[in-house]
């Protein structure tokens, strides 16, 4: 293929261009306060990965170190929050050493997508949305055949949510108005993979399934019911919403980021039944976990006790995505490091398999599907050979 | 008794303020570099900054058991753009280029400097319309010249790696700017 031999002139004047329109933009003395003000927040975190090496170096004693420390009073400086009595992080949860992976891969591999992502197995029919090329592609799990794939209009500065199922209809949350653009919920036929019309909305990024509907982000800082077969909102009630929601404890769990406060909420009526403050938490993703949910910012996992407001339990580990098990393990890709399981109770690894290229995974099943956006490729694994053997 | 307290205080806060004074210094020589990079990768200025500031936070997690403290500027780099690939894939989030509306492409075959401008446009928007590995080759490459070595050692992937996706998207985007023309 013949590149056009100014495109390397042009693109490095392109950027350099981009560059200089940027720097007045950039505030780096305010980014700067912002920074130094997270220091005391960052030396405690410091503190807990010291503690994990300590633990990890002390395998063979893990268990009875873990005890000592617990009941010690320094355990009390272990916590990554500012105020004193709030939220007291537990010792976290030592790692596994890392192995290779071993051949359990399924030999077929699917690698037509640019950024798949593996959202969802409808019977033995996997979902994948892939934002970049705006489609939605169905495959047939059992011999990773394309069933069908389906173009949807994407605008620009598009912010996909992940794909859920509720009445045999499959919705995807597109949001696209930080660039002035239209929010909506796509719809399409579970059974057929047909787009349906589009439920519009102010924001659109979270769903979750709860016994008193669909519930999803419609709003800034507000959630509606949805009536999935109709395509409408049928009434919706505040609550904050960052990234996700999740249903754990009888309410609907948003995340207020700018206070850094979770807050529940009665999805029947609306009302708020629960606040609070996690500071030293910000990007945060929850997966619900019965009477808990597991909390992911980019230093760690933490798992929160709804009932008791407690964290019961943490790991420095911060994966893409988790996706659970028959057997309630968790599992997630740590780029740069490994696939991993958590336990979900003490959210220790219970296995990490080193394996490159890797990083949004489903599982359903046996089976572990795994995506790559480097080359584009939906992986699949035996999951019952990888975990015993 | 009374000068135990402030002894004790010293030996704790003294390494704390070298490494304040360590990360903050090396912040200010590379926020502005780091950001633009960031941005260029995930596409808007907030997120952008988040992940600069995740990178340096990181940075100063880790100070104490870095080394060479003279890498610690490579360290976060590599930081920034992992940062902004994880959250790429965690946000889902295609990156956006803002239209320069004002530019009209008859003004533009008419100009040589409007049409270079849009010559740019083009390559901005097709860049940000890369898949993820092909536009960190291009902006590690282009923008801060860094070589194939070193951006085989920035992403963890073989040079043979870096040249495929490098030339992907120079004909990709070659493509683009031969359609404009």
């Amino acid at each position: 293929m013949t590149i056009p031999q100014d495109v390397e002139a042009l693109l490095r004047d392109a950027l350099a261009e981009q560059a200089a329109a940027l720097r007045p933009q950039i505030q780096t003395q305010k980014q700067l306060r912002i920074l130094t003000a997270r220091f005391p927040v960052e030396r405690r975190r410091w503190r807990l990965q010291v503690t994990i090496v300590a633990v990890a170096a002390a395998a063979a004693v893990a268990a009875l170190v873990v005890a000592l420390v617990q009941l010690s009073p320094a355990a009390r400086d272990r916590s990554r929050n500012a105020p004193a009595g709030q939220i007291i992080l537990p010792v976290p949860a030592p790692i596994v050493g890392e192995t290779y992976m071993p051949p359990v891969e399924l030999s077929e591999t699917v690698d037509r997508f640019t950024a798949p992502a593996p959202d969802l197995v409808i019977g033995r029919t996997l979902w994948v949305d892939d934002i970049h090329e705006a489609t939605i592609t169905r495959i047939d799990l059992n011999n990773l055949q394309v069933l069908s794939t389906r173009n949807y209009k994407l605008p620009d500065s598009a912010l996909a949510g992940a794909m859920k199922i509720a009445n045999g209809i499959v919705l995807l949350p597109i949001d696209a108005t930080a660039a002035g653009g239209p929010a909506e919920i796509l719809r399409f036929d579970a059974s057929s993979g047909r787009q349906l019309t589009s439920i519009l909305v102010e924001r659109a990024g979270a769903i979750v399934r709860t016994p008193a509907g669909v519930v999803a982000e419609v709003g800034h800082g507000r959630v509606g019911i949805l009536d999935v077969t109709a395509g409408k909102v049928i009434r919706t009630f505040r609550l904050p919403v960052y990234r996700r929601l999740a249903y754990a404890d009888g309410l609907v769990w948003g995340w207020d980021v700018a206070t850094s406060t979770l807050v529940g909420a009665d999805p029947l009526s609306g009302d708020r039944a629960r606040s609070v403050r996690l500071v030293g938490f910000s990007d945060l993703v929850m997966e619900p976990d019965g009477y808990a949910l597991v909390l992911d910012d980019s230093a760690g996992l933490a798992r929160f006790d709804t009932r008791t407001g407690t964290v019961t339990a943490a790991t420095s580990l911060s994966p893409l995505n988790l996706s659970r098990d028959s057997a309630g393990r968790l599992w997630g890709v740590v780029p740069g490091r490994a696939l991993y399981a958590f336990d979900s109770a003490s959210l220790r690894a219970v296995r990490a398999y080193r394996m490159s290229g890797l990083d949004l995974v489903h599982v359903s099943g046996n089976v572990l599907v795994a995506t790559d956006a480097s080359t584009g490729q939906v992986r699949t694994f035996d999951l019952d050979r990888l975990i015993n053997g | 008794m009374t000068n135990q307290p402030s002894y004790v205080a010293m030996t704790y806060d003294a390494p704390s303020a070298d490494r304040n004074a360590a990360v903050s210094e090396l912040f200010l020589a590379q926020h502005a570099r780091l950001v633009t990079l960031a941005q260029m990768l995930v596409g808007d200025l907030a997120t952008a900054e988040d992940v600069v500031q995740d990178a340096f936070a990181a940075l100063y997690r880790r100070w104490t058991w870095l080394r060479d403290k003279g890498a610690a500027g490579g360290y976060v780099q590599t930081a920034v753009v992992n940062g902004a690939r994880t959250q790429l894939r965690r946000r889902r989030h295609l990156s956006y280029v803002p239209v320069d509306e004002s530019i009209e492409i008859e003004a533009a075959a008419a100009d040589a400097d409007l049409l270079r401008k849009e010559m740019h446009q083009v390559l901005s928007r097709g860049l940000a319309q890369l898949p993820i590995r092909q536009r960190e080759v291009v902006v590690l490459r282009y923008y801060l010249d860094q070589s194939e070595q070193e951006i085989a050692a920035t992403l963890s992937i073989s040079r043979g790696s870096v040249k495929k996706h490098a030339s992907r998207a120079l004909a990709t985007l070659g493509a683009r700017l031969e359609g404009q023309r």
